[in-house]
């Protein structure tokens, strides 16, 4: 139809659809006013006033059937059918509430609950890259000496990949780093030391990125050369910390003992340059970095940096490549002592998220994800399945009469699909609010990435559209079926055995009987998942770690923000030792530079009588390092396996020890008893550090998996170092040792600044927050799995007992024990469940199997969770099936046969 | 039963537009115009006509509006819209090239 035709009809259909009563008021005036005209006419023409108007009346066929022909016309018989139809269907839903608000509530779980985990766990791992013209952007990294794959950029690497201008427009360089600042004590704002992302960057970082600040200016070429103390605050931290102030750009923050200048707010878009999933704090000068090593900006070993270029016009990613191919080469015989020599790859910034070694581990996550997402929609569809199915083959006797009395096949099938489309329409929207709300809760927990509250309109378009489809699949199914049914035959074994009926009993293999076993398997294989999680979780607290975790009290307090210098820091620490360990129930305090699951350093070192891998004789093997002090093995209770633990013996100026873990010992001397033997820096002034000891193996909270990394510890106060934290062990309350232990260091230090002041638990519990929320997740749609094939349960069983309702009666008055009829339901279910039950545990061994051969590191086969998940499960579902069997032992035989 | 003859039937619709293409007219004068021009050959009953009008409103041949008739009451005139003209146009060459090859064929004479 032309598009004039719509100018003509459109507001006629609107007026039909919504202005029904003026339409049929209009109508009526119009033959009023036609009735009127010819009656008098027939009275011009020489009739008596009655008979004119019977007359006109006649000529008209009288009033109604014309109105009724041009209703018709307008096309009002449909909308009234539909209308009738859909009040009726509405009527039957409300009637039969049990199954429709059990069809809606099965998939606005199964929709909602899907889209909020997904929608917000991909905001997290796959933020957009904020950048302009992203296709004009490369990741340039040398690749690292031991494996040869893409890391970082030393800082002389990146000024050589920054000349290539062949190739390259221009390239900048940044590292990210955990930092503090203390925010000015003016106005609104209260001085507090605030911790958050730091990251050094190149001067022309934003060029580069093509973005803007969107208040003051970035720092310039000049200010990165000398290390200027100056700061870009993230826009984050600008609205957030500072409420959006405008005048922070004449203010100073403090860093460590500097005074920094406030010379800019980042790009309102920019997050973070890395990945986009945290928010940056503070941007400051590369050159300002507090080094990691000595001469960090000399050192061609160190790939420390993040290099991302932009290419020339025309310029492809092969070209580029094949320029950084060339220059590898002359790096590598140009510095033949320093350079990693094992080339430069050019990666387009848009296919890397973070880093490329993290990217390869956050796609199978994303994939299990993906995968479980699926398993719960698959599961929330089969059920609605077994539902509508269950539901259709129940009304088999009602469609046979109605098709007896004369209705015709299409509008059965027209009745059926309303139904359908109404509990899809329905269950979309309270899956969309499901979504909404589940993803705003989700929203509220404390996780160091940064979430959106957005729904993924795609994942959710996606499910409703599964879901929608199931729905109407499987309501036209029985509907197709029942309407080709043998009326006489059906009507004739009338309500109480019709087709569907029988598919419990007789057949074994039918659709429905697929559905339940599928259903029970796959919220096994759901409950697995969350069961693994739960058991993680749970062997990161206390025991897993090494340590004892509880009983612990920390203060964290950074020296520098007072204005104490080094050696006025250990006096005020030392003393603040002595007044914490003289506390009621104190055991053991120590003071610490580093909190245990910080990080600490890592160091190139040679082993005194250790070979190991060819190539690392003068280059040393790279060990991960702690700074510890007096009583920290104690005072965390990490047993002491062979030697000592430093004491007051080990002071600045006296031979330098070291305690090495078990892992360590073990992996480089043949004995796990180490104690004596000797290693040297391979940066170092060539001295050998005795190890005085070895203690057990611990982890940090966050790190899951590598529970055997060998470690080295150092005393700071040997290297005196500045402490920046108390912690103690107590027999008591730890809460309540907290508290006395901020008043101390307020009475005695009240310029000190406390940064924190909490349990470890508590402290821990910060670093565990996004495993949790794993868990959570996890646990939560196991639950909502399991939640729903126990719905699938029930339904199938009450309907298959009140399908035999007549069937029970007649044996229990012929004598029948309760056990025995209640044996001949549960029966079936049984072996329902039990067939899922299989089938989950051999698709969950297999995925075991498989993930033990792509060596991704489990807790080993666990047999409890297995177990267990299997009693959950049949717990459950002998519940869904009792409950209905109860009903039907407890029936009256009498009123049972008559019906 | 009010049918009118099979084939006024399918040009019933063809002789209200054409009607309409005249001037604006309420149903009641097109009724009269009808029996007036065809001389009370085609009997088109008054009921017929209003389902009639009703479908080519649907369909956008013509529209409707409401106005004072000649004796002053409101009267819903239908008038012919710029689709129902090249309707009515397309329409009437195919009547006039089927009514002759019907009128030769019924003049043919016989053998």
């Amino acid at each position: 139809m032309r598009w004039e035709h719509w100018i003509y009809t459109l507001p006629l259909r609107l007026r039909l659809l919504f202005g029904r009563a003026v339409v049929e008021r209009e109508l009526d005036e119009e033959l009023r006013y036609h009735l009127d005209r010819q009656t008098e006419t027939n009275i011009a023409a020489g009739m008596s006033q009655q008979e004119a108007r019977r007359a006109a009346l006649r000529a008209l066929d009288g009033i109604t059937r014309p109105k009724e022909e041009c209703r018709d016309a307008l096309g009002w018989r449909l909308l009234d059918t539909l209308m009738r139809d859909g009040k009726q269907t509405l009527r039957r839903l409300a009637h039969d509430w049990q199954f429709s608000s059990g069809a809606v509530l099965i998939l606005g779980l199964g929709i909602g609950a899907n889209t909020a985990v997904f929608s917000l766990v991909n905001t997290a791992l796959f933020r957009p890259q904020p950048f302009a013209d992203v296709d004009g952007l490369v990741n340039v990294y040398q690749n690292d000496a031991k494996l040869g794959l893409p890391e970082g950029s030393s800082y002389p690497g990146f000024l050589d990949i920054r000349r290539q201008s062949d190739v390259f427009a221009d390239a900048s360089a940044l590292v990210t780093q955990e930092g503090r600042y203390q925010r000015p004590a003016t106005g609104s704002l209260n001085g507090s030391v605030q911790s958050g992302i730091f990251e050094y960057t190149t001067a022309n970082h934003l060029d580069v990125l093509g973005l803007r600040p969107s208040l003051g200016r970035w720092f310039t070429a000049d200010e990165e050369r000398v290390g200027e103390p100056v700061a870009v605050l993230g826009r984050e931290t600008w609205v957030r910390d500072f409420h959006a102030d405008p005048s922070v750009l004449s203010q100073t923050i403090r860093i460590g003992a500097k005074q920094v200048q406030v010379i800019g707010v980042g790009p309102a878009e920019l997050n973070s340059s890395q990945g986009n999933a945290t928010f940056t704090a503070l941007f400051l000068p590369v050159t300002a970095m507090p080094p990691q090593s000595p001469g960090q900006l000399e050192r061609r070993q160190d790939l420390w940096l993040l290099v991302r270029a932009r290419l020339r016009e025309n310029v492809g990613i092969q070209q580029a490549q094949a320029a950084m191919d060339v220059l590898a080469g002359q790096l590598a015989a140009d510095y033949r002592d320093t350079d990693p020599k094992k080339g430069i790859t050019v990666l387009a910034t848009s296919q890397v998220r973070y880093h490329p070694r993290v990217d390869s581990q956050i796609k199978p996550l994303a994939a299990t994800l993906l995968l479980v997402v699926g398993l719960v929609l698959a599961i929330a569809c089969s059920n609605l399945a077994t539902l509508l199915l269950v539901r259709g083959s129940a009304r088999s006797a009602e469609v046979s009469l109605r098709l007896a009395l004369g209705a015709t096949r299409g509008q059965l099938v027209r009745h059926l699909l309303m139904e359908s489309m109404i509990l899809s329409t329905v269950g979309a929207v309270v899956g969309v609010l499901v979504a909404v709300w589940g993803l705003r809760y989700l929203t509220t927990f404390n996780l160091p990435v940064v979430i959106s509250g957005d729904v993924d309109y795609r994942v959710l378009a996606f499910a409703i559209a599964v879901a929608g489809m199931c729905g109407v699949g499987f309501g036209l199914w029985p509907a197709l079926q029942l309407t080709g049914t043998n009326l006489m035959g059906a009507l004739r074994e009338g309500k109480g055995s019709a087709a569907g009926a029988l598919s419990l009993s007789r057949k074994w293999f039918t659709l429905k009987n697929a559905l339940i076993v599928g259903q029970v398997a796959g919220s096994f294989l759901l409950l697995m998942g969350a069961g693994f999680s739960m058991r993680i979780l749970a062997s990161t607290q206390s025991r897993g770690v090494g340590y004892v975790t509880t009983g612990l009290a920390m203060i964290e307090a950074d020296p520098r923000y007072a204005g104490y210098d080094p050696p006025r820091a250990q006096a005020v620490f030392e003393e603040l030792r002595r007044r914490v360990a003289e506390l009621p129930g104190v055991e053991s305090v120590m003071v610490t530079t580093r909190l245990p699951g910080d990080g600490g350093f890592d160091r190139k070192v040679l082993i005194e009588g250790y070979r190991g891998e060819a190539g690392t004789e003068k280059e040393g093997i790279s060990i991960e390092g702690r700074w510890v002090s007096p009583g920290y093995f104690e005072t965390l209770k990490i047993p002491v396996l062979y030697g000592r633990t430093f004491d007051d013996r080990d002071v600045a100026g006296r031979p330098e020890v070291a305690i090495v873990n078990e892992a360590l010992a073990r992996q480089y001397f043949e004995s796990p008893n180490a104690v004596g033997r000797r290693f040297r820096f391979a940066d170092g002034d060539g001295r050998f550090v005795e190890i005085v000891g070895v203690v057990g193996n611990t982890r940090d909270v966050d790190m899951i998996l590598d529970w055997s990394q060998p470690l080295l510890y150092r005393s700071s106060r040997q290297a005196g170092l500045t402490p920046s934290a108390i912690i103690a062990r107590t027999s008591r309350n730890e809460t309540t040792l907290v508290t006395l232990m901020q008043q101390e260091v307020r009475r005695l230090h009240p310029d000190l600044t406390v940064i924190k002041a909490e349990t470890m638990e508590h402290h821990q519990a910060g670093d565990l927050a996004p495993f949790r929320m794993g868990m959570l997740a996890m646990s939560g749609l196991g639950a909502l799995g399991l939640a729903l094939a126990a719905i699938g349960l029930y339904s199938v069983v009450a309907f298959a007992v009140s399908q035999r309702t007549s069937e029970i009666g007649i044996r229990m008055a012929l004598g029948a024990r309760a056990s025995d009829l209640a044996w001949l339901v549960v029966r079936e279910v049984t072996a329902l469940i039990v067939a899922g039950i299989v089938i989950g545990s051999v698709i969950s061994l297999a995925g075991l199997a498989a993930l033990v051969y792509f060596r991704v590191p489990i807790l080993g086969n666990d047999p409890v969770t297995v177990v267990g998940v299997a009693l959950v499960i049949a717990g459950f579902g002998a519940f869904a099936a009792y409950l209905p069997v109860r009903r039907a032992v407890r029936i009256d035989p009498l009123s049972a046969i008559r019906q | 039963m009010s049918k009118p003859s099979d084939l006024v039937q399918g040009t019933l619709n063809l002789l209200i537009l054409k009607i309409l293409a005249l001037e604006p007219q309420n149903g009641w004068a097109i009724g009269q115009r009808l029996r007036q021009v065809s001389g009370d050959v085609l009997q088109v009953s008054d009921g017929s006509l209003y389902p009639a009008l009703h479908k080519l409103e649907q369909a956008g041949w013509i529209t409707a509006e409401w106005k004072a008739s000649e004796n002053n009451r409101r009267a819903k005139f239908y008038s012919l819209t710029r689709p129902g003209r090249r309707y009515l146009e397309k329409e009437a060459a195919s009547w006039g090239r089927l009514s002759q090859a019907i009128s030769a064929v019924v003049r043919l004479e016989e053998a």
